[in-house]
């Protein structure tokens, strides 16, 4: 490398090709280049689980295909008849519980890469096709649940055919960022965004245009199930192709795990194909939705979101969070790797973690209550994140980014007192900071909009201004603790630093 | 920026051209339609012919055409909150050798409690919920609410399962400058349910087209 501390235009593209370079050659797609580590911890065993996973359902893909007719009115048949075979049946679920498996082990890489830091020194890469294994497995699942053409697959498909159509349909009470006669208790940010969205839109109709394409039509039919069909295989066999070219390259060993071992997992997929048989359901009919109607567990957590949030912002998230994810991960600076040293990030990683369980939960148990709850998950999170600050504080005593996050707590709690309990009130959509809050309140003032005032939401804010003031006086007390310490370490600094 | 580069950059654009003209084909042929489903912007509410040929507008090639009316008899909703539900077809367009599908469309009609111009009022409206696509349901009895996160129902309503998004079709709401009735009362659903057009010629109901949109 070049100097990096003068900064040359011209060098950039070298420079970027450079930083690319480097985690190219750093690429690690099933865990294959951990292969000392997987003898002390089984987390590094999971790249090799997931690609064992995965042959075990190309493997039984290949016969299902033989057995499977892929058309609307004979697949729900062709699946239930296989169901009634006892090899067919073990054959199924061997399919089923493996791509399950294949999450499972997907989502615990991801985790394990969180917690250990493994995108640090170059692994940026690695961990956003980790990421990427987990998204194609949940995208295969989805893909693969249709073929079966059952009540469950029908309606979630309908579900993931239409959140798309989102993109192109603006939020409720839209209106021109600029166009503040017409804002109708909307808010600024999501007039900016929704301007985007729309302007794009009516280029190219992206939601409708990605609804139909993933259908093949206006409606789900025949042309759907081939669509997905298709992509069932796509997504499987070009990834083969491509992974069967990086090992080839390479001369890795594709799974590192000792024979026991994979004769576990496999046993263990065996028999719970054996002692649980993939369930065939009852036949799709488009005409009724059963209550409650569910989505295989894996989405079950984005299905709650659904429900809590106003459908523009639920599709704009669901799409987001792999993004909003990797992005993060280039917030985590300096060289630490121990999560319980990476406060802020150890404390993101367990409140997505739960969210992902509680969501979960309680969409089984049919529990929403859409207007009170999603304040108390944006606590939660913000709560997280506030925890991980303390602990980052105390341990690294820096005082500005503690000042910083706490005057904006500030702020922005001081604003939800006045100013929240209106947004609630008037838009359904909570969580919404300050600046919104004050366009609120502007258009209530100067446009005349309908406003009450609702005492759960004032308590609420009056909740986040102790909340906020408690946290000055954590901070305080903190800081005061640390007075000698600081002392010693502004005497250091003054010892090492050149006076300018 | 050297000549050479600057030259490479002019060479690229033709051949990056030629490939989007080689790919494009492709993606016509995932979706050969030529225009939009639906937008927010067009008011193509109502029957198709009331609209076609009308400022401009021509029907996309993948507008779902009605099939066939439904026709209801008036003595089929003696008292309010009498309610019927019934299938209209639809022929929209399907990307496969078939070219055409025919899909069906549940909906309900609902007499209202009060009548208008001394006629009985209908609400028609079809199932298909406008948040995520699932089919709802009709609560006779306002106590049914509660299991869709409603319990301060007053009336009978309009609720999906899915994503309990509850419609009382007592009130209005306005989508596109229109007050269209069916508003949401709870739930996250953006607007009411699509509407059906509908005639009352002598003695019976006659439903002729759905507002476009939506997914069937």
């Amino acid at each position: 490398m070049t100097a990096t501390n003068s900064f040359d235009v011209k060098a950039l593209p070298a420079q970027g090709f450079q930083w690319v370079k480097d985690r190219v050659q750093k690429i690690d797609l099933f865990d294959e280049t951990k292969a000392d580590l997987q003898a002390e911890s089984p987390w590094y065993q999971l790249g090799g689980m997931y690609y064992l996973a995965w042959m075990l359902v190309l493997f039984t893909g290949i016969v299902l295909v033989a057995l499977y007719l892929p058309t609307t009115a004979q697949a729900f048949n062709s699946v239930d008849l296989l169901s009634h075979n006892p090899l067919g049946s073990v054959l199924r679920g061997l399919h089923k519980y493996s791509g399950d498996a294949m999450i499972i082990a997907a989502t615990l890489r991801v985790y394990r890469m969180w917690f250990t830091a493994e995108y640090k020194n170059k692994g940026e890469l690695t961990f956003i096709l980790g990421i990427l294994l987990l998204v194609i497995a949940m995208y295969s699942g989805l893909s693969g649940y249709l073929l079966i053409w059952n009540q469950r697959a029908f309606w979630a498909t309908k579900v993931f055919a239409t959140f798309p159509t989102y993109l192109d349909i603006t939020p409720a009470n839209w209106a021109w960022p600029w166009d503040f006669a017409h804002y109708k208790n909307s808010w600024l940010i999501p007039n900016i965004i929704g301007a985007g969205t729309k302007l794009v839109g009516n280029l190219t109709h992206q939601g409708f245009s990605t609804s139909q394409i993933l259908m093949g039509g206006s409606s789900i039919g025949q042309a759907t199930m081939t669509r997905f069909y298709s992509l069932h295989f796509a997504l499987s066999l070009i990834l083969l192709v491509l992974s069967e070219l990086y090992f080839y390259k390479n001369r890795m060993k594709r799974i590192n795990l000792k024979k026991p071992v994979m004769f576990l997992i496999i046993a263990l997929l065996v028999f719970t194909a054996i002692i649980f048989p993939a369930e065939s359901g009852t036949r799709s009919n488009p005409e009724v939705t059963p209550l409650p109607i569910l989505s295989d567990w894996y989405f079950l957590a984005l299905y709650q979101l659904l429900k809590y949030m106003d459908p523009y912002w639920a599709t704009l998230w669901t799409l987001g969070i792999p993004f909003v994810t990797i992005g993060l991960t280039f917030l985590d600076f300096g060289s630490e790797r121990h999560w319980l040293k990476r406060p802020i990030f150890a404390t993101i990683g367990i409140m997505a973690a739960m969210e992902f369980i509680v969501f979960s939960l309680l969409i089984i148990a049919n529990m929403a209550n859409i207007e009170n709850d999603p304040p108390y998950w944006f606590a939660h999170l913000i709560s997280m994140i506030t925890i991980g600050q303390f602990w980052h504080w105390t341990m690294y005593k820096q005082r500005l980014p503690m000042t910083v996050w706490v005057l904006f707590n500030l702020v922005t709690s001081t604003w939800y007192l006045f100013f929240w309990h209106l947004v609630v009130e008037n838009t359904k959509l909570n969580g919404a900071f300050g600046g919104h809050s004050m366009i609120a309140w502007f258009e209530a003032t100067f446009h005349g909009a309908a406003v009450s005032i609702n005492f759960t939401n004032l308590y609420w804010s009056m909740l986040w201004v102790g909340f906020s003031v408690l946290q000055m006086l954590v901070a305080g007390f903190l800081f005061w603790m640390d007075r000698a310490k600081r002392d010693e370490r502004e005497a250091s600094l003054q010892l090492e630093g050149a006076p300018a | 920026m050297n000549r050479r580069d600057f030259l490479k950059l002019i060479v690229s654009i033709p051949v990056l051209g030629a490939l989007a003209l080689f790919v494009s084909p492709l993606f016509r042929y995932l979706r050969p339609s030529s225009g939009p489903l639906q937008t927010t912007d067009w008011d193509v509410s109502g029957n198709p012919t009331d609209w076609q040929g009308k400022s401009g507008l021509v029907a996309p090639p993948d507008m779902p055409q009605a099939e066939r009316q439904v026709t209801f008899n008036l003595a089929d909703f003696p008292s309010p909150w009498s309610f019927q539900p019934f299938t209209f077809s639809q022929r929209s367009k399907e990307y496969t050798f078939r070219h055409f599908q025919a899909s069906k469309i549940p909906g309900f009609v609902v007499r209202l409690p009060e009548d208008k111009d001394g006629k009985p009022d209908f609400i028609v409206v079809s199932r298909i919920c406008p948040h995520m696509g699932c089919v709802f349901n009709f609560l006779p009895d306002p106590a049914e609410a509660a299991a869709y996160n409603y319990p301060s129902a007053k009336n009978p309503l309009f609720a999906c399962p899915c994503h309990l998004s509850v419609y009382d079709p007592l009130q209005t709401q306005e989508v596109n400058g229109k007050n269209i009735p069916g508003k949401v009362v709870s739930g996250p659903a953006p607007r009411p349910p699509r509407q059906f057009t509908y005639d009352i010629k002598d003695a019976t109901l006659v439903i002729t087209a759905l507002e476009a949109g939506g997914i069937a």
